[in-house]
């Protein structure tokens, strides 16, 4: 049996929990590969024209995906905190894509919605499941299975470790350790905060290797998953109004814990074109950090059009004013 | 205390005699127009959406008027107006002006916290005072969707449509003024005879086209451009799926009382889309489910651009059209929305559905031909 996972949205956030679950209960996994020309020309091709980035993207993942697998897997991620939507396109994900592309396998699409309580998620996995098993004791352990994994691809992404080195090292079966803080907290070189959901930090292709290029002038990189939850979360909670979009409400508070700790020599938001959530996150997040005064800021949006000399040259005059004023 | 809210089609007029009957000071912001529109796209994110600027350019609108407070709604999510207010909030505070806000956050089963939130506005008021000004209010809703409704029946079948919005639009005047139930209704009565003593003309019976989508596009003809009456001009006959009062009816008591309104409409989207998306996305699946059943001719589907639930439900929407057989288009309405490309468009859809009645009863004649 093989099940097919698009290497787009949530990829990023639970790949490990997914892979370890259905591994486990003996299924073949197959994911599409990162983001590539091909992906972006079928999405687009795909999808409806008004919908954002992210869910073109995955449409192209899916497409590309499709005949290749026995099984999709595209879940629909109501909410995976308390109080929060994941946003409207993900909730209706399934039904878009069961309407917008022809001739696909059949979806594994339950609805996980972690506001329900233990019951309802439980029944939720069972349901994921059922291709492969109706034991409740197998799909329990494959559960648990996946967590774990996910546990130490969590830690080691808050070590400063890559989405990629992450996944390969919990396939090596890397252990939960505490190394001791992230790696370099040392500040020598410079520190540029990256914001944005994780769909567009580490999608390479897409924000044409940002974070590389950050690296490549001679700054240090730290991202939302490189800091506790438990901080974003106090962070979060003590704003007026939390925000109902779980992606949001990290990034809002990952803003706010960079400009108050100055930590961070500069701050990058990404935001998708055609997000909606992004459209008003990044709004108060520009305000915020500007009124605040301490700390440069630049807002990238992505689309299937930006241009990477465009975007180089952004990056590049943001960087020399970065290092000046560490300097001056 | 000078209150202000912001437009949203025909809201202000039971808005307005709400809260002046609880003896508050009221703003109402000059009618949306192009310089709202400017001010807005101005001064708010670009990708915002479009409700969202030309809420900002009421509300700089209002503030010139003197409005110091605002009222706004609230929400949990999904959908962005939930948090609307705590980012016009943050642009008008960049922008100097110093407004209070008064949100009203979805009360959640508790009837005390929007009693709290009344008490905020004004605190003299009397709970008979506020049962009184809520049912003249409520009245004038009720008028305003009898006249709007009649209006839309009317529009294509009578020999001057100018004549029918003239009417409606004096309605919408004495409706503004009225203060009394009474009189409410005793408008109500007369706009509607009045409608229906203009000059019909003859002809065919006009084509019916559902109209659905996101709320604020469907009540708001400026965000529109009108595009109930143009199609009224056209000789169709809109059959829209919301009102203001079935809106006020399903988001704000139903909610409050936590039951659940509108079954058929999440019924009938089902096979398509069998989940809340925020908003009306769920809805607009299942209306256009529904007309289809009582054989309309087309459904036409607006929203704002970027509007997330209404995206999912265009892309459903083509199921829904192959599956019953009916036409739909989806007009995706902001700032740069031009007059002439919108007409175009709706000419276009309207031609296709003047041919395919023209052909379904060519099908029929054929049929009828004895001994075939």
């Amino acid at each position: 049996m093989r099940i097919g996972i698009p290497e787009a949205l949530y990829y990023h956030d639970y790949y490990p929990l997914w892979e370890g679950f259905y591994r486990a209960l003996g299924a073949e996994v197959v994911t599409s590969g990162p983001t590539n020309k091909t992906v972006i020309n079928f999405g687009v091709e795909s999808a409806v024209d008004d919908t954002c980035l992210p869910v073109k993207v995955f449409f192209g993942h899916t497409r590309l995906l499709a005949p290749r697998v026995d099984y999709l897997f595209c879940p629909r991620l109501v909410s995976v905190e308390d109080g929060a939507y994941t946003c409207p396109k993900i909730l209706g994900l399934p039904d878009m894509v069961e309407q917008g592309l022809p001739n696909l396998p059949p979806l594994i699409n339950t609805s996980f919605d972690f506001r329900e309580g233990r019951v309802r998620l439980w029944a939720a996995i069972r349901e994921a499941a059922k291709p492969l098993t109706r034991n409740p004791w197998r799909v329990q352990r494959a559960w648990k299975t996946g967590l774990s994994r996910l546990r130490v691809y969590r830690e080691l992404l808050t070590q400063g470790k890559t989405p990629e080195e992450a996944r390969q090292e919990c396939l090596a079966g890397a252990r939960l350790t505490r190394r001791g803080g992230s790696k370099g907290t040392g500040r020598s070189g410079l520190c540029i905060g990256i914001l944005g959901h994780s769909y567009s930090i580490y999608d390479r292709y897409i924000n044409h290797d940002l974070t590389r290029r950050v690296e490549g002038f001679g700054g240090k990189v730290i991202t939302i998953d490189m800091v506790p939850p438990e901080i974003l979360h106090q962070e979060a909670v003590r704003e007026e109004k939390p925000l109902f979009w779980s992606a949001g409400r990290k990034n809002m508070a990952m803003a706010k814990y960079l400009v108050s700790n100055h930590q961070v020599d500069g701050i990058i938001q990404l935001a998708s074109f055609g997000c909606g959530p992004d459209s008003m996150v990044a709004e108060v997040v520009e305000r915020r950090v500007r009124r605040n005064g301490r700390v440069p800021f630049m807002l990238l949006n992505l689309d299937e059009h930006s241009g990477e000399a465009g975007l180089v040259t952004r990056l590049e005059a943001f960087m020399d004013m970065v290092r000046r004023r560490r300097v001056g | 205390m000078k209150v202000t809210f912001p437009h949203m089609g025909n809201l202000h007029i039971p808005v307005a005699t709400l809260l002046r009957d609880l003896s508050l000071e009221v703003v109402v912001p000059p009618p949306t127009n192009q310089r709202s529109l400017s001010l807005g796209v101005r001064h708010s994110p670009e990708s915002a959406c479009f409700p969202f600027k030309l809420n900002i350019g009421n509300f700089i609108e209002a503030h010139e008027k003197g409005a110091d407070t605002i009222l706004m709604a609230g929400g949990v999510g999904p959908c962005r107006l939930g948090y609307y207010a705590q980012v016009q909030k943050e642009i008008l505070r960049d922008l100097g002006y110093d407004f209070e806000y008064i949100i009203l956050e979805p009360p959640r089963g508790h009837i005390g916290e929007l009693w709290e939130k009344i008490r905020r506005l004004n605190g003299g008021v009397t709970v008979k005072q506020v049962i009184g000004a809520l049912r003249l209010a409520w009245e004038k809703v009720l008028a305003l969707d009898a006249v709007e409704k009649a209006l839309h029946h009317l529009r294509p079948r009578v020999v001057f449509p100018d004549q029918a919005t003239a009417v409606y639009r004096r309605s919408l005047e004495a409706l503004d003024k009225a203060s009394g139930i009474a009189r409410i209704r005793a408008i109500k009565v007369h706009t509607l005879d009045e409608l229906e003593s203009l000059p019909r003309r003859g002809g065919p019976k006009p084509l019916r086209v559902a109209l659905v989508g996101e709320i604020y596009t469907v009540l708001e003809p400026f965000a529109n451009l009108s595009i109930e009456e143009r199609l009224g001009k056209m000789g169709v006959e809109v059959c829209r799926a919301l009102f203001l009062g079935d809106w006020i009816r399903s988001n704000l008591l139903l909610d409050a009382l936590r039951l659940k309104g509108g079954m058929d409409v999440k019924e009938a989207a089902k096979p398509y889309l069998n989940r809340f998306v925020g908003g009306e996305g769920q809805e607009s699946v299942g209306y256009a489910v529904l007309s289809a059943r009582r054989g309309y001719d087309g459904v036409l589907h607006i929203a704002p651009f970027t509007c997330m639930p209404e995206i999912v439900a265009e892309s459903i929407l083509p199921a829904v059209s192959r599956d019953y057989n009916i036409p739909s288009m989806t007009l995706m309405l902001d700032e740069h929305s031009a007059e002439t490309g919108i007409i175009t468009r709706l000419e276009a859809f309207v031609d296709l559905l003047a041919r395919r009645r023209g052909q379904r009863k060519e099908m029929e004649q054929l049929e009828r031909i004895p001994g075939d």
